[in-house]
């Protein structure tokens, strides 16, 4: 987009990049009494938007029981800015997904998050949202929300306690002030995703977390089959035998030629004639020692 | 005949020995399921063939609500197709299994110590008297004798762990008539309850206590001195929530005469707990097959005539008293002793079948455990509280409005993943 160049006589335009110059004219307004604050707009909204996040109400186990007693008077995550949860996908901003998905509920999560307004955050709290925890096995339970939404931040624990939701939730509070919002978060919707309505599956996992969906559940199904092989048999250590003399390595005979009577015989007086060296060295020996 | 849990699309039969378990045949499907307006009902005719007929659920002039599965007022995932007529109900078809994480059938995988961890997070509101059953039951089955101690610390578990889901359901009663105050009360108080507990288990909602043969660990030097200072102070309490919001007018006009069942009625259903006995069922199971200590301790099965929801809410209150009265009773008496019999270190359980139940907070549960004699049960089931309470909703609710709806599923306390298992 083309930029305007504005025209201000005791402001030349350069000085409208410097920002030495903005700062130093902000001091000195500062000093004569004004009140002037510089700052980037996104950062501005960012602040707003970290600290209003209204979740929805979707808790389906345990982790639902440990989520209302974070909104509760002792550990009241309503002094964060999560005020308030919302009982219509509509009006949130975020889904605490706390508590198994079974097979029959994976549906109805991935419409409540499509019905959800952009921006929109997903949290897995709990072993058995990030990967199907203690109920890994079963036939009809989902190994991990993450293979049907994109998730920003998982909160483990069996179920975690309240301190460790709030420490979640604070979390993505960090992950929404640093996001860019001006064309980043409020950008406008491409033709693609108008027309395909991708905007809310593979588009986010790709441009927000830069994974694929079908990378992951690739990944997954390796790593399950490579789970499910028996474990390996135990070796027992093979106990380091003492470096003997290292024997020195000869060259091997090659026969080429099947062994004829000759060469037995010449290779049995070669023997003798070893064995009789040696017995006189031996006599020589005990001679010797007498 | 319909289905309850499963997907209407699944196909194979997971209790079956030869059910393929591999999880790449069981993935997950983010097509919606299919619905089926129709049930299925099979007869033998008289020359023994198998014949069925099936029947329609709706007729083409009903008005079907539906509610659920993501609806804060049910508690969890619970899904009820309503046929109203104008405002009042004519017809409810619950529809289960959002949350049905087959755990019997992982329990025929797991070994026994490793199934005790599933019971906990099964009913997580009553999550001692679960594994006490689970746990009862392999120990029945082994013949193991508990010491004393075990079985006091047990017993006081068991009520501590009572009134802690009959404060969250004072307070969740409240929440879903809208009483916001009575719901923080509620909340404020139960986690005076799990601190007590918690430090002597080491866990908050999930406490992993007991373990075959005994208890996890000894019970912590404060916890006496603690459970009493609980004690008193939490029978003040309990009176402010009637004024706050028992005995409140709203709520006697929302409650009184509301999902009414007769005694009879709640025999035939098997509605147990407190919500069959609002209804002047005695149907306790600490009185009628006292097990731990409860044959020794002195308390008042606590039964009331209306049925309806406003009995069901003072049935909770009046409980609380009497879990208190049985804690005092048995907190100065601990005896000394074991506090866990050292079991070999892979646990079996000799051939036999064998149930075991315990009053849990919102009804019976029981747990049948069909052994062969191996490290790992041949067949576990558990008795839910919850389903007969969802199952006689229909009964209670007919010809009520849909407002009333709320109001009677909140007064009877059901927990979903209890439900579906």
């Amino acid at each position: 987009m083309e930029m305007r160049k504005p025209k201000i006589k005791a402001f030349p335009y350069e000085e409208w990049k410097d920002n030495d110059t903005l700062r130093d004219m902000a001091e000195k307004l500062n000093d004569g009494g004004t009140n002037l604050v510089l700052g980037n707009l996104d950062q501005l909204i960012n602040w707003g938007r970290s600290n209003s996040l209204w979740s929805l109400t979707f808790a389906t186990s345990c982790c639902g029981i440990e989520f209302m007693s974070v909104g509760c008077a002792r550990y009241d995550f309503s002094r964060f800015g999560f005020e308030v949860t919302r009982n219509s996908p509509r009006q949130a901003d975020l889904i605490m997904c706390a508590g198994t998905i079974t097979n029959k509920m994976a549906p109805a999560l991935k419409r409540l998050y499509d019905e959800m307004a952009e921006p929109k955050y997903v949290i897995a709290v709990g072993g058995c949202a990030i990967s199907g925890g203690p109920f890994k096995d079963s036939y009809h339970v989902m190994r991990g929300i993450d293979e049907i939404i994109p998730v920003d931040v998982f909160i483990p624990g069996c179920p975690p306690r309240p301190e460790a939701i709030i420490y979640g939730m604070m979390q993505l509070q960090r992950k929404v002030k640093i996001e860019k919002f001006f064309g980043g978060v409020n950008h406008k919707q491409t033709k693609e995703e108008r027309e395909l309505g991708k905007s809310n599956q593979t588009l986010i996992f790709k441009e927000k977390l830069g994974i694929s969906p079908e990378e992951i559940k690739e990944a997954r199904e390796k790593a399950w089959s490579e789970a499910k092989k028996p474990a390996p048999k135990p070796v027992r250590p093979v106990e380091a035998k003492p470096a003997a003399a290292i024997a020195e390595k000869k060259d091997t005979i090659v026969v080429n030629k099947p062994v004829t009577t000759e060469d037995v015989n010449k290779l049995g007086k070669e023997i003798d004639a070893l064995d009789k060296s040696a017995k006189t060295e031996t006599n020589e020996a005990t001679a010797n020692q007498e | 005949m319909r289905r309850l849990f499963l997907r209407n699309d699944f196909s194979g039969y997971p209790l079956r020995k030869d059910f393929n378990m591999d999880p790449e045949r069981n993935m997950y499907s983010t097509e919606d399921d299919i619905e089926i307006d129709t049930t299925t009902e099979w007869y033998l005719t008289d020359s023994g063939d198998l014949k069925s007929v099936s029947h329609s659920l709706f007729t083409d002039d009903d008005f079907v609500v539906n509610i659920g599965p993501q609806h804060p007022s049910t508690h969890g995932v619970l899904r009820l197709q309503t046929i109203l007529d104008g405002e009042t109900v004519k017809h409810i078809y619950p529809h289960l299994g959002y949350i049905h994480r087959g755990i019997e059938k992982l329990c025929e995988n797991f070994t026994y110590p490793q199934t005790l961890a599933l019971t906990d997070r099964m009913n997580y509101l009553s999550a001692m008297m679960h594994r006490h059953a689970l746990v009862g039951v392999i120990e029945e089955g082994m013949g193991i004798e508990l010491s004393d101690r075990i079985m006091y610390i047990r017993t006081i578990m068991d009520e501590l762990q009572r009134i802690d889901n009959h404060l969250l359901y004072t307070a969740c009663c409240a929440q879903d008539l809208g009483a916001l105050t009575a719901f923080l009360y509620g909340m404020r108080d139960r986690e005076h309850v799990l601190n007590v507990m918690e430090e002597t288990t080491g866990g908050r909602l999930i406490q992993n206590y007991y373990r075959i043969g005994g208890l996890q660990a000894d019970i912590d030097p404060n916890f006496v001195s603690n459970v009493k200072q609980l004690c008193k102070y939490l029978r003040p309490m309990v009176q402010e929530y009637l004024d706050v919001f028992g005995d409140n007018v709203i709520t006697h006009k929302r409650f009184e005469g509301i999902g009414t069942m007769n005694e009879a009625d709640c025999i035939n259903y098997g509605v147990t707990g407190p919500a069959g006995r609002a209804s002047g069922w005695k149907n306790d199971v600490r009185k009628y097959h006292p097990y731990a200590v409860y044959d020794k301790v002195d308390f008042e099965e606590i039964t009331l005539t209306h049925g309806d929801s406003m009995d069901r809410y003072y049935c909770h209150i009046q409980e609380i008293y009497q879990s208190l009265n049985i804690i005092e009773q048995l907190i100065d008496n601990i005896p000394t002793g074991e506090f866990y019999l050292k079991q070999k270190p892979i646990i079996k359980v000799p051939e036999g079948q064998w149930y075991f139940s315990v009053e849990g907070a919102s009804g019976e549960f029981g747990v049948y455990l069909d052994s062969r004699g191996d490290k790992s049960a041949y067949r576990m089931k558990f008795r839910p509280m919850g389903l007969t309470l969802v199952g006689a909703m229909d009964k209670m609710l007919r010809g009520q409005k849909i407002a009333d709806l709320v109001t009677t599923g909140a007064a009877l306390d059901f927990v979903i993943p209890d439900i579906d298992r």
